[in-house]
């Protein structure tokens, strides 16, 4: 602070030292020649892993006495063509291709949902901010999350007396624990100091939720969203068995009556991608999200 | 100065902000009630820059939320220019300590937030991105304005807070350890800005501080406040340096280091 400027002469500094530095094109080249590899490697166990799996499945099948109902790879390969085959053919109720039962099924899941979050979200933006109520609120909340969503089917069926219906009904308990718990836990975690400005700007109480509480718990929102959709796709090929009809878990749990089994596996497959890309495009939402 | 010569003045010049017979406690789980700021007074008068100083604990940022209307008073009153202050208001600007700016908006946006929030005044859209600008522009952040808060450095977030507190044409300005995140260079430097932004905009400040030089600077007035719990104002110093201020030759200056020792010695007990 107060130190003369005289005093400089007599600082030791011995930072330069000489050095070859080796070119930035270089160490470019290295890091890209490394990334080469690394992709390279991952390919190939992939590749390694999954002809493993199918020789693995083969060796399982083989010489195995159980009347043909084990699914062989290569039955559930030519099922898997005859499937996309006619995969959009509606003749009759009894013979729709697979296509219509995905439909069914994504349409469900997408109302049950829909419906979920449109109710969830504003409810847990109150929730969360207001403690008296979700105190009030929160022995419900406890006591119904845990209950399997399947337990209500039968509840649906008695009072709706529609399988489209119950079936939607079901999805909706199934979405709605999630998204209103990830809402309020979300609201909790916003930063006070946020609302204290919002506070001192003197804003109205629309300008408050829409330009500051919901941005900010829009993060903990779409997190609810995505785990909401994955258990309603879970949720729904079960509530498919029992409610009938059409849809991915109607068609599997045919399948078996007919001893078909190749068609199961071919099922599974496509029940895991699109559900992989259901939760991929609800995953985008998050690029809306502001990082804070 | 004396009782008589404050009746006499205040005829004239009435306090901005004036904290009559304030206290503020929380219940405690052991001790029962436990009051963090004792019985406080203090007449802040127009145009003054004045800062609360005191150790950790002893309710100096509370009796700022109290001010800014954040806090409620247990007892007695506050009033800003002769009314109580019962609720937030857009006449008290506030720069928190941390930066409170929504991540998901620009600097430009930030500030047009505060503006456009303005229920006495509407502006149109074209309006309100020039007067973010130009308070933006008086914080030398121009070039920064369509940044995100993210990729502004924490010196740089605090003056996007700074310019849009200024925004609000406050009659007070409320600072609330305003430069006590940052890292030490950043200060001093901010600590500079902020001394001319003052000095230029006459407004009546109001900051709580734990840095006895950055009182030192900025200040007309300092109140220190004795420890925690129940603390109250035990010194209430004027500051004489003169106006514009300059650090070199207020660290010349005898009075300074006679007035910092104080204050050292005052806050630390020794």
């Amino acid at each position: 602070m107060s130190t003369p400027t005289t005093q400089a002469a007599e600082i030791t500094d011995t930072a330069q030292k000489p050095h070859t530095n080796t070119a930035p094109e270089a160490l470019q080249q290295r890091a890209k020649a490394q990334r080469t590899r690394d992709r390279f490697q991952t390919t190939g166990l992939f590749v390694i892993f999954f002809l493993g799996f199918i020789g693995l499945w083969h060796l399982a099948t083989v010489g195995l006495d159980d009347g043909g109902l084990a699914p062989t790879p290569g039955a559930t390969w030519d099922r898997l063509l005859e499937m996309l085959g006619t995969a959009f053919l509606l003749d009759g109720p009894n013979n729709v291709g697979i296509f219509y039962h995905l439909l069914a099924s994504i349409q469900r899941v997408l109302l049950g949902f829909g419906l979920a979050a449109i109710i969830a979200v504003p409810l847990g933006l109150l929730l969360g901010t207001s403690r008296v109520i979700h105190d009030g609120m929160d022995p419900f909340i406890q006591i119904l999350r845990p209950v399997s969503p399947l337990a209500w089917l039968p509840l649906g069926l008695a009072l709706l007396r529609d399988s489209q219906m119950t079936a939607i009904f079901v999805i909706f308990m199934a979405a709605l624990w999630p998204i209103l718990v990830s809402t309020i836990d979300g609201v909790r975690r916003v930063n006070p100091l946020f609302l204290d400005l919002a506070k001192s700007l003197e804003t109205d109480t629309k300008t408050r939720v829409f330009k500051v509480l919901l941005p900010a718990t829009l993060p903990a929102i779409v997190t609810g969203l995505r785990t909401a959709l994955s258990t309603a796709w879970l949720v729904i090929v079960a509530a498919e068995m029992i409610v009938g009809g059409r849809g991915m878990g109607h068609f599997v749990w045919n399948e078996w009556n007919a001893l078909n089994t190749p068609s199961i596996v071919v099922a599974i497959v496509i029940i895991g991608g699109v559900g992989f890309l259901l939760d991929r495009s609800i995953a985008q939402l998050q690029r809306l999200v502001p990082k804070s | 100065m004396t009782a008589e010569t404050l009746t006499t003045e205040r005829t004239s010049t009435e306090p901005v902000v004036k904290l009559e017979g304030i206290t503020k406690g929380f219940p405690d789980r052991k001790k029962g009630f436990q009051r963090i700021v004792g019985t406080t007074d203090v007449d802040i008068n127009e145009g003054e820059f004045i800062t609360i100083i005191g150790p950790s604990g002893c309710g100096k940022s509370t009796i700022l939320k109290m001010i800014a209307g954040l806090e409620s008073v247990d007892e007695g009153t506050i009033s800003l220019a002769g009314k109580p202050i019962t609720a937030p208001s857009r006449e008290l600007g506030i720069v928190f300590q941390q930066h409170v700016l929504l991540p998901w908006m620009s600097a430009r946006q930030n500030v047009i937030f505060a503006l456009e929030t303005d229920p006495h005044q509407k502006r149109s859209k074209q309006e309100l991105e020039t007067l973010a600008d130009e308070y933006l522009e008086l914080v030398n952040l121009s070039h920064a304005a369509d940044r995100r808060p993210t990729q502004l450095s924490g010196g740089m977030q605090q003056r996007v807070g700074i310019a849009r507190a200024f925004a609000l044409e406050p009659k007070v300005m409320l600072l609330d350890e305003p430069l006590g995140a940052l890292d030490a260079l950043t200060r001093h430097e901010l600590q500079l800005q902020l001394l001319q932004l003052c000095e230029q905009q006459k407004r009546t400040f109001i900051m709580v501080t734990h840095d006895v030089d950055e009182a030192l600077l900025l200040s007309d007035r300092i109140l220190v406040m004795g420890a925690g719990p129940n603390a109250q104002i035990v010194h209430d110093l004027s500051v004489p340096f003169s106006r514009p201020r300059d650090v070199e030759n207020l660290e010349q200056d005898p009075k300074y280091h006679e007035l910092r020792s104080f204050l050292l010695s005052s806050l630390t007990g020794h």
